[in-house]
């Protein structure tokens, strides 16, 4: 949970009032802006990107701050678009550079037999993020929210739209690809 | 411990190595006090003309005459159930071990399990793999 309740109250009133209403959107932003931050950038790596990314979503946060209803909690609305957002990124990214798991494996094993052999921190964070690259888009999020926000399948599946099952398949599927490209690199 | 500041113990802990430039969340969040400014709440009118409602009437009744055979052809093209249960067969790795078994409740057909497998974003070389 990003907010608490009493603070989550306190916005969603602000913000149904038509003159607090900004002052609700500025208390959401200074509590909030961080981890969306984070949660956005797990998924897409690059602060540039997720910089962008960030303020799109409070752009789409703003502008329909006022069909929030309530029927699920603040921060589940705020990761479900933060979420669709950086998907929808990785696509239209995707289509722009097209990746190529081959070039990407060679790559990796150039530096790592031109490098030294051991493995620190900064390696393994870039070869794990090499290896998210090749994750389908959802498998990617789902990865991000159990691995790195150690999210439960349960409030994973409240802010997707996805069965819990079907997010431990994702899941799954994920860390054996993730498993496959990093026993490629003979390390 | 505030769940922000937890929040990024857990990535430092993962991602030693990603940071952020120097005072970036404050400058952020100036950017982000601006969008109201930028971005005026529109009042949103929704008129509905009398030639609209006889095109909703329409798309609904096409929608509704076509959807359910639409939904079943889709399913069926997608695969037989002959065809997923010789799939499921051959699935004898780990994956299927633990999870097909899982997502398969007793009473539901194996169409619905391909389909939470699909919905779980198996692609298709997941598919060729098994």
């Amino acid at each position: 949970m990003i907010i608490s309740e009493e603070k989550e109250k306190e916005i969603l009133q602000l913000i149904a009032n038509p003159q607090e209403t900004e002052r609700g959107y500025r208390l959401l932003v200074q509590h909030t802006s961080e981890p969306l931050y984070w949660h956005i950038r797990s998924i897409l790596n690059t602060h540039e990107d997720a910089d962008d990314v960030v303020q799109t979503v409070f752009i789409k946060v703003w502008k329909n701050i006022d069909q929030f209803r309530g029927e699920s909690k603040l921060y589940t609305w705020l990761y479900r678009i933060a979420t669709n957002e950086a998907i929808t990124f990785l696509k239209r990214k995707k289509r722009q550079t097209i990746i190529r798991y081959e070039d990407i494996q060679q790559s990796e094993l150039q530096s790592t037999t031109s490098e030294h052999e051991g493995a620190d921190g900064a390696r393994i964070t870039d070869m794990l993020n090499k290896a998210m690259d090749l994750l389908p888009e959802k498998q990617r999020v789902v990865f991000v929210m159990k691995y790195f926000e150690e999210m439960k399948y349960e409030e994973m599946s409240r802010i997707t739209g996805t069965s819990e099952g079907a997010l431990k398949a994702s899941y799954h599927h994920a860390v054996k690809k993730i498993e496959k490209y990093v026993r490629s690199l003979n390390l | 411990m505030n769940s922000q500041s937890s929040m990024n113990e857990k990535f430092e802990l993962k991602r030693p190595t990603q940071k952020t430039p120097e005072g970036y969340f404050e400058k952020l969040n100036e950017k982000l006090y601006e969008i109201p400014g930028k971005y005026p709440a529109q009042v949103k009118v929704i008129r509905f003309r009398p030639w609209a409602w006889s095109s909703v009437a329409a798309v609904f009744l096409f929608g509704s005459l076509l959807l359910p055979s639409f939904e079943k052809q889709k399913t069926e093209q997608l695969l037989t159930d002959h065809q997923l249960e010789m799939m499921a067969l051959q699935m004898s790795d780990y994956l299927i071990y633990e999870y097909y078994s899982e997502l398969v409740p007793s009473e539901s057909s194996s169409t619905e399990a391909l389909e939470l497998l699909i919905e779980s974003g198996i692609d298709e070389d997941d598919f060729y793999n098994y």
